[in-house]
């Protein structure tokens, strides 16, 4: 067996730009839907039991179904109802809901981790709930489940290469067009794999960067 | 942090260990895999006929020349020509399913014999891959809504399109049309529902699963026009394995010849078999 990248390197700038492609998906995604996911774990854990029923309802249904289908749903599905997305903004909405549905979850288990001294303190120094939820529970609860949330984003990041299947020209699509026109499959998703592995570990770095920067107290 | 045990850390070692010997163990096994001898014992022919058993890659989504059904089980024009070839050989038939990019992977991986999976061969191709003489012709057609139509060829200049990733009409829309923009998805099915959906303005694929898409839908109409770019499709194999290419080469001038080939071609695609292919034949209907 030979490996030989000397065919494959002239496109490194098509890779390249295929991989930033990636990132800022899976970058708006876990931000949008990370952010809804507070709103989607607040719904659940309302005392309004419509909420609860539609809050935990888009959960289960997000997650335990497949993103790949959630995406053609979206991408084949939704122009038979009039909304006709491209591929980004297809691939935008899939991956911000399943993050939301994944990152409710993970928000629930870090609140409930929050000792409810906290709370109590809070409230008996006269702050509302918003208040409290702002500025007491949220800051520690994201701390204990910060491990979870990087493992997700990493998990979204590889995710992201499923948006292949609705045309979005991103790493994977780019990788499979490259072996089609070299030939080159070992080579071609080797040299893919490192991109996608170097990413992750940046990934993996910057959150325990955080960690020990932004959420010390 | 936490500090690692010592013990976990031996673990950790005997693990890595044992994954290591793994790795080395399954490419030493592989490595006389591949390369393709031209002596008769190594070649894939010797395979086939000791294992009493052809491996042969199909697509599982063109009909009619091949289509996977509900039930798992393959039918069309291509699945016949395989049936034909394993009675040829005396041995069982295995049909593997395969995408236009993972054709040449799973001949090098050894996990199929040959393809029979409308594969044109180009000149670019033929660097890497081996090819027998073509069984079959076959052209582009372009699919469009009626609502929206494209008169021409000419017409999709400034127009998405979309097609199958690495087939050969991917190939011809990025090479000969500069200004038509090419939107690429993994099966045929795909890139028909993105027309359906509105995403592209038409759908370029062979001129047969073009018409037949077009009859089926009444929303959706074809091009009239001689098939864009008519390609020869051939069996494909691993490069180097003459002695392999010999037997499929001699096995596909007597399907043509006997008319056997015609009569399939008319069977699944109501056609007759392009002149360029060969003279046929009368099929002997027995």
């Amino acid at each position: 067996m030979t490996f030989y990248f000397g065919d494959i390197l002239p496109y490194l700038p098509v890779m390249l730009e295929a991989l930033w492609v990636s990132i800022y998906v899976t970058l708006g995604s876990f931000f949008l839907g990370s952010v809804l996911g507070v709103f989607v774990y607040l719904g659940r854990d309302s005392s309004a039991k419509p909420l609860r029923v539609l809050a935990g309802g888009f959960i289960e249904v997000f997650r335990n179904t497949p993103l790949l289908v959630q995406l053609y749903l979206i991408y084949f599905g939704l122009p038979e109802i009039g909304i006709n997305l491209n591929p980004l903004w297809s691939a935008l909405l899939g991956m911000t809901l399943n993050n939301a549905a994944y990152t409710a979850e993970i928000f629930r288990a870090g609140i409930q981790s929050v000792p409810d001294g906290l709370r109590e303190a809070a409230s008996a120094l006269g702050m509302r709930f918003s208040q409290t939820f702002r500025y007491i529970v949220l800051k520690p609860a994201v701390r204990n489940v910060l491990p979870s949330l990087t493992n997700q984003f990493i998990v979204l990041f590889l995710f992201s290469s499923v948006g292949s299947v609705i045309s979005l020209n991103e790493l994977t699509a780019t990788l499979q067009d490259l072996n089609q026109q070299t030939l080159r499959t070992l080579e071609v998703f080797t040299f893919g794999a490192g991109l996608y592995y170097l990413t992750s570990a940046a990934i993996a770095w910057s959150s325990r960067l955080a960690e020990r920067t932004l959420f010390r107290w | 942090m936490i500090r690692m045990p010592r013990r976990s850390t031996k673990l950790f070692a005997i693990a890595a260990l044992a994954l290591a010997m793994l790795l080395a163990g399954c490419t030493s096994s592989g490595s006389d895999s591949g390369g393709g001898g031209t002596s008769v014992a190594d070649s894939q022919l010797n395979k086939v006929v000791k294992a009493k058993k052809i491996r042969v890659a199909v697509l599982p989504d063109f009909p009619p020349w091949s289509v996977q059904k509900a039930n798992g089980e393959f039918e069309g024009y291509e699945v016949d020509i395989a049936k034909e070839l394993a009675d040829a050989l005396g041995v069982e038939l295995e049909l593997v399913s395969t995408d236009g990019d993972s054709r040449l992977p799973l001949l090098k991986s050894d996990r199929v014999d040959v393809n029979i999976s409308a594969w044109t061969a180009t000149n670019e191709r033929a660097e890497t891959a081996g090819f027998t003489i073509p069984y079959d012709a076959h052209g582009a057609g372009v699919l469009y809504r009626k609502e929206d139509p494209v008169e021409s060829y000419a017409d999709l200049a400034g127009k998405t399109v979309s097609v199958a990733r690495g087939s050969t009409n991917d190939t011809i829309m990025t090479n000969d049309f500069p200004k038509t923009e090419v939107t690429r998805f993994e099966s045929i099915a795909d890139a028909i529902a993105a027309l359906k959906a509105g995403k592209v303005d038409a759908c370029v694929e062979s001129a047969v699963t073009v018409r037949t898409e077009a009859a089926k839908d009444s929303s959706l109409a074809a091009v009239d026009a001689e098939p864009l770019e008519p390609s020869l499709v051939s069996m494909g194999v691993l490069p180097g394995d003459q002695v392999w290419i010999n037997y499929l080469n001699n096995f596909i001038r007597n399907l043509v010849a006997s008319g056997e080939d015609q009569k399939l071609h008319q069977k699944w695609l109501h056609t007759d078999l392009a002149d360029i292919v060969g003279i046929s034949g009368q099929p002997s209907n027995s």
